[in-house]
């Protein structure tokens, strides 16, 4: 079966605004979710993935659909 | 004793966008668990006063002014989101305080204290420390 996949959409929201909508997503969900949060704002498909490393979540995706960037995150701790 | 991953900032500026930096390296920092002390002083603090007319006292430039136009979470609310994340702690200075008889009162709800520089470097010691 295919895991759920919350959608967290920050689009319209400016840095760290998608990061920060990640981040109290992540902490409202058990681990194992994953999260994918859409963002319109460019630097955070970078951002993003910087802070789920050092926060040691995992990344499952990071790719740009028409315009508004998706990053997929597993809560792991 | 000095902790490795602790973030001191002296905010100094009254400088909207550098105020505004503080608060988004502090929310971030915050966000990895990281303790953080921000030391509020000289032009900065201002900024936090809760009469509008004197928070606005400080300088907004061209990126500045572009954030608030476009509804750019000001600093206010990334402090507030910062000590919900993690261990932030907001000291006013001691200093200017006094000169414009302040109390914490006077100041938006986010400090933990007042403060005056003996007191910053004597918990800051061997921390890192940035300036803005």
């Amino acid at each position: 079966m295919a895991e759920t996949v919350k959608i967290v959409d920050a689009r319209g929201s400016f840095c760290p605004g998608p990061l920060m909508e990640l981040i109290k997503g992540i902490r409202q969900e058990p681990v194992g979710t994953i999260l994918e949060i859409w963002s319109s704002d460019q630097g955070s498909a970078k951002d993003i993935p910087e802070w789920v490393q050092r926060a040691k979540h995992e990344l499952v995706k990071n790719f740009e659909e028409d315009g508004v960037y998706k990053i997929q995150v597993k809560k792991l701790r | 004793m000095a902790d490795p991953q602790a973030i001191n900032i002296m905010l100094l500026s009254g400088d909207y966008a550098k105020i505004q930096a503080a608060a988004m390296l502090t929310t971030v920092a915050a966000s990895y668990g990281k303790p953080v002390r921000v030391f509020v002083s000289m032009e900065a603090l201002p900024a936090f006063h809760r009469d509008p007319e004197i928070a606005s006292s400080i300088t907004q430039g061209s990126v500045a002014r572009t954030l608030v136009q476009q509804g750019v979470e000001s600093y206010l609310e990334l402090f507030r989101q910062s000590k919900e994340l993690g261990p932030v702690t907001l000291y006013a200075c001691s200093l200017v305080m006094d000169v414009y008889h302040w109390t914490l009162g006077d100041l938006v709800d986010l400090f933990d204290d007042t403060l005056g520089v003996a007191g910053f470097l004597a918990k800051v010691e061997g921390e890192s420390t940035y300036t803005l």
